[in-house]
């Protein structure tokens, strides 16, 4: 069996996000890998303990993305593959999936496709399915916890208003979110063997992509503008000791038509 | 007779037997262990023998207990002395007026070996009568004893106390024996012999004594079998054992194995997990993990501790109430290692009745009063270190808190996972421009001293507040510093000391290369740090790395800055009168700065400094250090109790030199809804010093 983890390289959230004149995420900081991938990559590794799958890690980004393979890598994958072409800058996500589904068959398929619930940047959360819908393979979304059996994917959804399974046969594709199991921190083992385990370059001519397909170009989704949320106001704070202080927090609750 | 002599020498033989076979299989034992780094434990062997006679002849470490002390040291020359009695009570099977040959019948001889039998005896009356107190069933786990094994003690005591009993009688019957003119040479025994008629026949006296001959030969003999049958009763083995584990000491001059933790090691030699090409058959052995990780060292250990409890009683976490006792824990290693328990499972966790509780492993601090209170050189802290890092880096279990505190360490490079560019965000709100390297100073040769601000001084509140106090102290005094700014990471000690080694690698490589990069080194700028973590690896662990720096600790800058006048203090510090001082375990018991600080805070004008009853190098813990700061804690916590052993002096507030010793007791004063103030040494001096111009 084999397993695919399409992993993103995004910017570090702490650092606060800065976008170019296009309105395009600025992705030359500090990156790692998106901690909602780190989810599917547990799921991937547990699988391949109970069955023996080998694990490949994918991602599409810039030169620096490498780190979340490496990262990937570290948390049991067993090789990666990093797709990195000029042109793909600026893809939307519908280009975006298509990079993936070429990098997939150009891997020769995989039995099950793992993605994180959202990317920690962007978080649209249309990469799973219009992977899915690319390569003509079910979805099954929102996973809280995922098992495989004979040929079968069951996972189940948490909802809500209750609990949902869904099953679907292999090949298929099941987006894992938060609630499945905590990421192991990977041992010292793990880390050091991730540094000797491969990670395959390939450009979008390897996969018979044509470029004008990819890029900021053929998107089909303009990002028109981006305001930051407003810093919220500091509070109003009323001097306990002082003695009408009860009288002016009456007065401000209905000055806001609090009361 | 004959059949008194038959019994003898058969009890000679099993007893010599049994001890013989098992002294044979203690050492297969220990040498079946694992190999320590290539040349260590044995280097200077004039210094380790004088650092062994040292330990032996003054009971340095004992004599914390007084009478324990003396009564101990009486007992222990007793054994030495009255095993030639033993000898003499062989003889006296075979021929009841028999002498030991040269030296028997000479006089002062006789005085020496009844001096020590009386000593041997007040001696062991003492210890016994301490034992029975310390260990009465109120005291509870507050007896340094409790969980010893008594009962292995108990006849210990009892067969030191009925050989010298029946040694002193036997005095008193061979000088009932000897004549008139033989009796000088019983000084002191001669009233038992008195006790007996005068006219009672030769014959009878003869029996008398070579039944009581015989009887102290089995006494011995059955000590000897007993003890060789019972590898693991320490209490009877620390006799032989104590000398080659203290001549085998991490430190050869006999100082406490602190400060710096030893690297990781795998078949004896040093494993660099930074390098890339590092043989990849090492990672499955990293640390601690099986018996058979355990060195050669680590058994001796194990097999010589005597169960007295000096750990357990100085240990944070067994006083709060936690799984750990240090005592415990080398027992359960013992019983493991080659004890009837001994099972090929793993040291921590699993099915074996003597694993080391992981809720155990993971209460250590690491604040080293154990190893420091430790008659006997066992290194308890090292080997919890050895647990933790097969813990963290092979097995993977380890509580899930810390994962977070390492992925921050991955990710941000410091335990709170603030980013890299806020690092000089303390700063702020200085009326001064706190000097960058790289940015307003190109070298180290432009500055006296480097500012290592730490990951405390930069992100946390209070560490923030004590590195804008001493930045301010640096500038009042006319020192030309600078700071590393985003450049600097975290050293790695929360890491290292919570077995993650091959971060703290990772750390400290990055360190070393923006230290060095920066040009520092010896004959550079000295590194000041607010930190006693900080101190603790910048000045002891990173020689590995390529890293040799002169570290200070602030506070001895302070002294140094006070002494030269370049620092006046003029005023009362925020109208504090009495104050009380918390020793960071990393600067005190870990590096041995008790001073600097005390005489410090002594130049400040109206303040009145009473220390804890536990201060100094014999401090109580925050319970920070060994990365519990960023573990949860269960039960009473160690801040608590150091709070109120701090409130207990009727100080008004709490002076620190550490910046975890500053969050851990400003937490307990908030728990405990007290407004004692927690000041590092540096605001109070900034607070003392006249109102800027």
């Amino acid at each position: 069996m084999r397993i695919i983890v399409p992993v993103k390289y995004v910017p570090d959230i702490e650092a606060g996000y800065e976008f170019d004149q296009a309105g395009r995420l600025d992705r030359g900081g500090d990156g790692l890998l998106s901690q909602l991938d780190e989810y599917p990559l547990e799921q991937a590794r547990r699988l391949a303990e109970q069955t023996g799958a080998e694990v490949v890690a994918l991602t599409v980004g810039p030169d620096e993305a490498d780190e979340a393979v490496r990262r990937a890598l570290q948390m049991g994958a067993d090789r990666g593959v990093h797709v990195s072409d000029e042109a793909i800058a600026g893809s939307d996500a519908s280009a975006t999936a298509l990079v993936l589904a070429a990098a997939i068959s150009h891997l020769g398929g995989a039995d099950l496709i793992l993605c994180g619930a959202g990317s920690a940047d962007a978080t649209t959360s249309l990469i799973p399915v219009q992977l899915a819908a690319r390569l003509q393979i079910p979805a099954l979304t929102g996973a809280a916890s995922l098992t495989v059996q004979d040929g079968v994917v069951s996972v189940r959804r948490d909802e809500d208003a209750g609990s949902l399974t869904l099953a679907a046969a292999l090949p298929a594709l099941v987006s894992v979110d938060d609630k499945a199991g905590e990421p192991a921190y990977p041992s010292a083992k793990a880390v050091m063997l991730a540094r000797k385990k491969p990670i395959d370059l390939l450009e979008l001519a390897d996969l018979g992509v044509d470029a004008a397909a990819v890029g900021a170009a053929a998107a089909k989704v303009t990002v028109v503008g981006i305001e930051p949320v407003p810093p919220r106001a500091g509070g109003q704070v009323l001097d306990a000791e002082s003695d009408d202080v009860v009288a002016a927090f009456v007065e401000l609750l209905q000055a806001n038509a609090l009361i | 007779m004959v059949g008194f002599a038959i019994a003898g020498l058969a009890a000679t033989v099993i007893g010599w037997t049994a001890l013989g076979w098992r002294v044979v299989a203690f050492a297969r034992l220990f040498a079946a262990g694992a190999p320590e780094v290539a040349g260590s434990r044995r280097d200077q062997p004039w210094r380790r023998t004088a650092t062994m006679a040292r330990e032996f002849l003054l009971h340095r470490k004992l004599a914390r207990k007084p009478l324990v002390a003396v009564a101990h040291w009486a007992t222990m020359f007793s054994f030495l002395v009255l095993v030639t009695t033993l000898a003499q009570a062989t003889g006296q099977l075979f021929d009841p007026h028999f002498d030991l040959p040269v030296i028997g019948r000479w006089a002062p001889w006789g005085w020496l070996t009844e001096f020590f039998a009386w000593a041997g005896l007040v001696g062991i009356g003492v210890l016994i009568a301490i034992r029975l107190r310390a260990s009465r069933r109120s005291e509870g786990r507050r007896s340094r004893f409790f969980g010893s094994h008594q009962w292995r003690a108990r006849y210990v005591e009892a067969t030191i106390l009925a050989v010298v009993v029946l040694v002193l009688w036997l005095r008193g019957l061979e000088s009932a024996a000897a004549g008139d003119g033989d009796r000088a040479r019983f000084g002191s025994t001669a009233w038992i012999g008195r006790l007996y008629p005068q006219d009672l026949p030769d014959a009878v006296l003869g029996l008398w004594i070579s039944t009581l001959a015989l009887a102290k030969i089995l006494v011995s003999y059955a000590w000897m079998v007993v003890v060789g049958l019972t590898p693991t009763m320490g209490v009877a083995w620390h006799r032989f054992l104590a000398f080659p584990n203290l001549w085998t000491g991490r430190q050869a001059d006999g100082s406490p194995a602190l400060g710096a933790l030893p690297g990781l090691v795998v078949d004896g030699r040093a494993v660099d997990l930074t390098d890339p090409e590092v043989d990849e058959s090492v990672f499955e052995r990293l640390g601690a993990g099986r018996v058979a990780d355990l060195t050669w060292r680590d058994r001796l250990a194990l097999a010589t501790c005597t169960e007295c409890g000096r750990c357990q009683e100085v240990c944070p976490a067994w006083a709060t109430g936690k799984a750990l006792s240090p005592k415990l824990l080398v027992g359960a290693l013992r019983d493991h290692a080659f004890g009837a328990e001994a099972t090929p499972g793993p040291l921590v966790g699993g099915e074996s009745a003597w694993a080391v509780a992981p809720e155990a492993l993971w209460a250590c601090t690491t604040c080293g009063a154990c190893v420091e209170a430790c008659p006997v050189g066992v290194e308890h802290v090292d080997q919890v270190v050895e647990l933790r890092r097969h813990q963290v880096m092979v097995a993977g279990e380890f509580p899930a808190e810390l994962a977070g505190a390492f992925r921050n360490l991955e990710r941000r490079r410091n335990p709170w996972g603030v980013l890299a560019k806020k690092r000089l965000d303390w700063t702020k709100g200085l009326d001064f421009d706190v000097p960058v390297l790289g940015q307003d100073v190109e070298s180290l040769t432009e500055v006296d001293y480097l500012y290592w601000v730490g990951c405390a001084g930069a992100f946390d509140e209070r560490g923030q507040a004590t590195a804008r106090a001493f930045a301010s102290l640096l500038h009042r005094a006319g020192t030309r510093f600078a700071v590393l700014g985003s450049a600097e990471c975290c050293t790695g000690d929360p890491a290292r000391r919570a077995g993650n080694e091959a971060l703290f690698a990772t750390l400290a490589s990055a360190n070393v290369e923006a230290l060095n990069a920066a040009g520092a080194g010896a004959g550079a700028a000295k590194i000041v740090v607010t930190c006693a973590h900080c101190l603790n690896s910048l000045a002891n662990e990173y020689g590995p790395f390529g890293g040799r720096y002169q570290v200070i600790h602030h506070t001895e800058l302070l002294a140094e800055l006070i002494d030269q006048g370049k620092l006046r203090p003029q005023n009362q510090p925020d109208g504090i009168g009495g104050l009380t001082y918390q020793d960071p375990c990393y600067l005190a018991r870990h590096n041995g700065q008790v001073s600097a600080p005390r005489r410090v805070l002594e130049s400040l004008p109206g303040l009145e400094l009473a220390d804890m009853s536990a201060c100094g190098r014999r401090g109580n813990c925050c319970g920070a250090g060994g990365g519990q700061m960023w573990m949860e804690e269960s039960g009473e916590r160690v801040n608590a109790r150091r709070f109120a052993e701090a409130r207990a002096t009727g100080a008004d507030a709490i002076a620190t030199a550490c910046p975890f010793c500053n969050v851990m007791l400003s937490d307990a004063a908030g728990s405990a809804g007290a407004d004692t103030p927690v000041r590092d040494v540096a605001e109070l001096v900034l607070a003392a010093l006249p109102t800027a111009p």
